[in-house]
C-alpha cells in the first residue's frame, strides 16, 4: 500500500500542479481577453481621432489590469486604428476616416510580464506566453433613415468633387456599420429642390439586372453624378440658396407615406452647404413660398423647415463648408441643426469634408467584431 | 522463557494494512480536498471577473441599470432582474457569497462604468487563505468607457 502510494505520489503531485497552473493560465487568459474588450471598445469610442483613441485604449486596459500587477499589458504599438471591413472581415491599420481600433494584449516575454507558473517550473517552463487580441468598430444591428441634403449651388461649382467624396464617405460608413433596411435618400437643392433618390432601403433591389442594382448602388450612382447646377446638368437650375426647399423635400419623406426600417435606431438629414440663403430674382417669390422675397425671409423659413424636421422626430445635422471664414453664415448655419446628438461641423477646406461628414456617422455605437 | 504481554502485538502482521491506509489516506486526502478547494474558489473567481465584465460592458452601452449601494448577491439572495448587479451576479457559484457594487463616474473627462464583486472570505474555500496571505479579500473589478451620453 504505502509503496504503491509512494509510486503514484508524484503522478498524483504533476497532474495536481499541471490542473492548478493551467486554470490559472485560463484565468489569466479570461482577464486579458475581458480587458482587451474593453480597450477596443473604450479606444474605438473615440474614433475618428486615432491619437485620442489609442490613449484610451492603453488607458481602460492599465485601469482592467494595473501595470503594478500585471505589467504593461498593451502598448502602443498594439492598440491600432484602422477600418474593418464587414465583408471579408478583415481588419486595415491606418488610413483616413478610421472607424476601426484593433487591441491586442501580451503577457508575454515581448511586454517583460510573462504569466508565471506556480508548478510547471519543475518540468522547466516556468512562464508562459499568452495574448488576447479585439477589434471594435461602429456597428449596430439596427437601422437608420438618412437624407443628405447636398447644396448644388454654382458656388460649390469647384468643389463639387469634394461634396462627392464625402457624401460616398457617409454612404459606405452606414452602409457598414447599419442594418441593411436602412434607408438612403439624395435630395440637392438650388433655388429649388430636387429629389435624386428617393429614400429607399439600401438592400432593396432596384432593378434584378444583370448587373443587380440595389438601393444602395442606386444611389452611389447618383452620388457619382453630382454637379453644381450651371452646367445643363440634371441638377436644379443656379437660382440662389434655398436651404428651406432642401430640408422641405427631405422632411416630407419622413412625413408622408414613410415606414421606418426594422428595428429603427431613427431618422436623420445630414445637411451639406456652403452658403446661409441668399435670394435670386429668377425665383419670383419661391412658388409662392416667400413673397417679396428676402435673404432674411428666407433664412426664417430654413429655420422654419428645420423646426419642422425636430417637430418629425428627424434629427438635422449640418455640415458646412465656411470657404470664406465667414462667421455669421457659420453660425446660421449651426443653428439649423437640431434634435439629439445634432452635429453642427464646419471647415474651410473642401477636402475635410469628407471627415466632417464621418464625425456624423461617428455617432454610431460600437460594437466588437473580432 | 516468559514472554513480555504485549510482545505478540508487537510482532502481529495484521491490520498493517489499516495503519499504512489511515497515514497514506491523510496525505491523498488532503491533495484531493485540496484540488476541490482550489477549483471551486477558481470557478467562483472565473465567474466572478466573467460577471463583473459583463455588466460593465452593459452599463457603458447603457442597457443596465444600477443602484448605488453595495448589494450582497450569491447563496439565494436575489437583486432586480436585468440591473447590472443581478447581471454580475447571475453566473456566480450559489455556494459563496459576494458584495457587488455598480458605479458611473461621469466626472470630466472619465466616463466609467465600474463593477466591482468582492467574495465573502468565509464562504469561498481557499479566498480566506487568499485573504491571509496577501491581505485582501478576492475582488474582480471591470471598467468600461460609457458610450454616448453620461448623465
Amino acid at each position: 500500500m504505502a509503496i504503491t502510494v509512494a509510486a503514484t505520489l508524484p503522478v498524483v503531485v504533476g497532474f495536481t500542479a499541471l490542473g492548478v497552473d493551467a486554470s490559472y493560465v485560463y484565468w489569466h487568459r479570461t482577464k486579458l481577453q475581458e480587458t482587451a474588450n474593453a480597450a477596443a471598445l473604450a479606444g474605438s469610442s473615440l474614433l475618428p481621432d486615432s491619437t485620442a483613441a489609442q490613449t484610451a485604449a492603453i488607458a481602460y486596459a492599465q485601469t482592467n489590469m494595473p501595470t503594478g500587477k500585471y505589467g504593461n499589458v498593451l502598448v502602443a504599438a498594439d492598440a491600432v486604428s484602422g477600418t474593418w471591413n464587414p465583408s471579408t472581415r478583415v481588419f486595415t491599420s491606418g488610413g483616413a476616416n478610421r472607424s476601426a481600433m484593433r487591441v491586442t494584449l501580451r503577457s508575454s516575454t515581448a511586454n517583460s510580464n510573462p504569466v508565471r507558473l506556480f508548478f510547471a517550473g519543475i518540468f522547466g517552463y516556468s512562464q508562459m506566453n499568452i495574448t488576447a487580441s479585439a477589434t471594435a468598430t461602429f456597428g449596430s444591428y439596427k437601422s437608420w433613415d438618412v437624407i443628405i441634403v447636398q447644396d448644388v449651388t454654382a458656388s460649390f461649382s469647384q468643389e463639387i468633387a469634394d461634396a462627392r467624396t464625402a457624401d460616398q464617405t457617409l454612404l459606405s460608413c452606414l452602409k457598414n456599420s447599419m442594418n441593411a433596411t436602412s434607408q438612403v435618400g439624395l435630395t440637392t437643392f438650388t433655388g429649388s429642390s430636387q429629389t435624386q433618390r428617393a429614400l429607399t432601403a439600401m438592400d432593396t433591389v432596384i432593378s434584378a439586372g444583370p448587373p443587380q442594382v440595389k438601393g444602395y448602388d442606386a444611389l452611389t450612382t447618383k452620388i457619382s453624378q453630382l454637379d453644381y447646377c450651371g452646367t445643363g446638368s440634371p441638377m436644379p437650375s443656379c437660382s440662389g440658396t434655398n436651404i428651406a426647399a432642401g430640408l422641405n423635400a427631405a422632411v416630407s419623406q419622413f412625413t408622408t407615406g414613410y415606414t421606418a426600417g426594422t428595428d429603427s435606431s431613427g431618422k436623420a438629414i445630414i445637411l451639406v452647404s456652403d452658403g446661409a440663403p441668399q435670394v435670386n430674382a429668377g425665383m419670383g417669390n419661391y412658388s409662392g413660398t416667400c413673397p417679396s422675397c428676402t435673404d432674411a425671409k428666407l433664412a426664417t423659413l430654413a429655420t422654419n423647415a428645420a423646426n419642422a424636421a425636430n417637430a418629425a422626430g428627424v434629427v438635422v445635422h449640418t455640415v458646412y463648408f465656411d470657404r470664406d471664414n465667414n462667421a455669421t453664415d457659420r453660425a446660421f448655419l449651426a443653428s439649423l441643426a437640431r434634435g439629439t446628438g445634432a452635429k453642427a461641423l464646419s471647415t474651410p477646406t473642401a477636402s475635410q469634408l469628407s471627415s466632417l461628414v464621418f464625425e456624423i456617422c461617428a455617432t454610431i455605437p460600437r460594437r466588437l467584431v473580432d | 522463557m516468559t514472554m513480555l504481554p504485549w510482545a505478540g502485538v508487537l510482532r502481529s502482521r495484521r491490520g498493517v494494512a489499516a495503519v499504512e491506509f489511515a497515514i497514506t489516506a491523510t496525505v491523498l486526502l488532503s491533495i484531493l480536498f485540496g484540488i476541490i478547494a482550489f477549483a471551486s474558489t477558481l470557478y467562483a473567481y472565473n465567474m466572478m471577473e466573467a460577471g463583473v465584465s459583463e455588466a460593465a460592458r452593459r452599463m457603458a452601452v447603457a442597457e443596465a441599470n444600477y443602484s448605488a449601494s453595495n448589494i450582497t448577491c450569491g447563496a439565494g439572495a436575489s437583486n432586480t432582474a436585468g440591473t447590472a448587479e443581478n447581471i454580475a451576479c447571475r453566473s456566480l457559484p450559489k455556494w459563496g457569497t459576494y458584495t457587488v457594487n455598480a458605479s458611473l463616474n461621469c466626472t470630466s473627462p472619465a466616463r466609467d462604468a465600474v463593477v466591482t464583486l468582492t467574495a465573502n472570505s468565509s464562504t469561498l474555500a481557499l479566498a480566506d487563505m487568499y485573504r491571509r496571505i496577501y491581505n485582501t479579500n478576492l475582488v474582480a473589478k471591470a471598467t468600461y468607457r460609457r458610450e454616448g451620453t453620461c448623465p
